[in-house]
């Protein structure tokens, strides 16, 4: 079942053909400025808005969904269990193209955590470009030894992972 | 109540992402209460009138969110800043100080003090400053031209450096006690549709 994944992560550039204009436009010039696919990502579900402005009404901005859609992002593409019956459907949607499948795990994760898959669309592809260029197994693996070095304070954590 | 909104297509308005945040759960828009501002507001009403909306479009870097329901429409063009230049009038409308529960639709005159870039994690958006103080509740608020047939620009909040968010008087942050305002270009808001 795995391997049928893999299809997903072939020629990652036209991943981003699942953006629509106006947030391609951005995540072009911020790629094409030398940031990698990662640092995009998070910039993108960080960044607090235009800069020097204090936003009049709502809420401040908030990091912790980079990291909570990582964890997600690991769950289904690294075989784990909570994702099984969305992992199979993803499979049988990536033959309709990497669009369709793209965004079929944009809503389901979107629904998980609680949020709209119009502003997590980005990242989601951004950091499938960035799993691409490391190799799923070893982005995974990555993965895991941090986790793993996070429970464990006696051990250093892994060099970050680099697109 | 967290800010303003307004139509800008067929079912479709928008406000500023901070204003709905992330999570699209029991996302509600309120209604003013009344159809015109000539009617004279009960400020001790507090029964409003609401309908469920979801989130279609989000451009976080530039706060803008699009909305959807399935009701109403503009009777104004969406424009943007270049329509507007320095010295020129607008008009903008929001709630401000809804934060606290006040609910009034309010109008209020300004003058464009400045066409400006502003950067977000190194993409610049056209905005343009308002000679005019802004309150909570007035973010995702349109700003018009003068005869009120156009809207140029969204109010996204005060000028602060930093972003502000130093310190709090009374729930006031005395870094936007001034009257440079920024509005964002609706040109971008075009382009979400």
């Amino acid at each position: 079942m795995a391997s049928d994944l893999d299809s997903l992560f072939s020629d990652p550039d036209d991943l981003l053909d699942a953006l629509p204009a106006y947030q391609r436009q951005s995540v072009d010039t911020l790629l094409n400025s030398g940031k990698s696919p990662e640092e995009v990502a998070q910039l993108w579900l960080t960044t607090p808005g235009p800069s020097n402005t204090f936003p009049f009404g709502g809420e401040r901005f908030a990091s912790v969904f980079y990291d909570k859609l990582l964890d997600e992002l690991e769950k289904f593409i690294c075989d784990d269990k909570e994702y099984l019956a969305e992992r199979r459907e993803l499979i049988s949607k990536v033959e309709a193209g990497k669009v369709v499948a793209t965004s079929f795990m944009t809503t389901v994760i979107a629904t998980h955590l609680g949020t709209t898959p119009a502003l997590l669309t980005p990242a989601v592809v951004l950091i499938l470009i960035s799993v691409s260029r490391i190799g799923r197994r070893a982005w995974c693996e990555a993965r895991a030894e941090v986790r793993k070095a996070s429970q464990d304070p006696s051990k250093p954590l892994p060099p970050a992972e680099k697109a | 109540m967290l800010g303003s909104a307004f139509f800008v297509a067929p079912g479709k308005l928008a406000t500023t992402k901070h204003v709905t945040g992330a999570d699209q759960t029991n996302l509600v828009l309120v209604f003013p209460r009344n159809d015109t501002l000539l009617t004279y507001e009960d400020t001790s009403n507090t029964q409003v009138r609401f309908i469920p909306t979801k989130i279609t479009a989000v451009d976080p870097l530039r706060d803008i969110c699009i909305l959807e329901i399935s009701t109403g429409a503009p009777r104004y063009h969406i424009t943007g800043t270049d329509d507007v230049a320095p010295g020129d009038p607008v008009v903008t409308f929001g709630f401000p100080h809804s934060d606290t529960g006040r609910l009034v639709l309010t109008l209020q005159n300004a003058d464009v003090g400045a066409r400006i870039l502003i950067d977000a994690a190194g993409i610049k958006s056209k905005h343009i400053v308002m000679n005019t103080q802004a309150r909570p509740g007035q973010s995702g608020g349109p700003v018009f031209t003068a005869d009120a047939s156009r809207v140029v620009a969204m109010v996204i909040g005060s000028y602060a450096p930093g972003g502000g968010g130093g310190i709090s008087l009374g729930g006031i942050d005395p870094a936007t006690l001034h009257q440079t305002t920024h509005a964002i270009s609706a040109e971008y808001i075009k382009g979400m549709l």
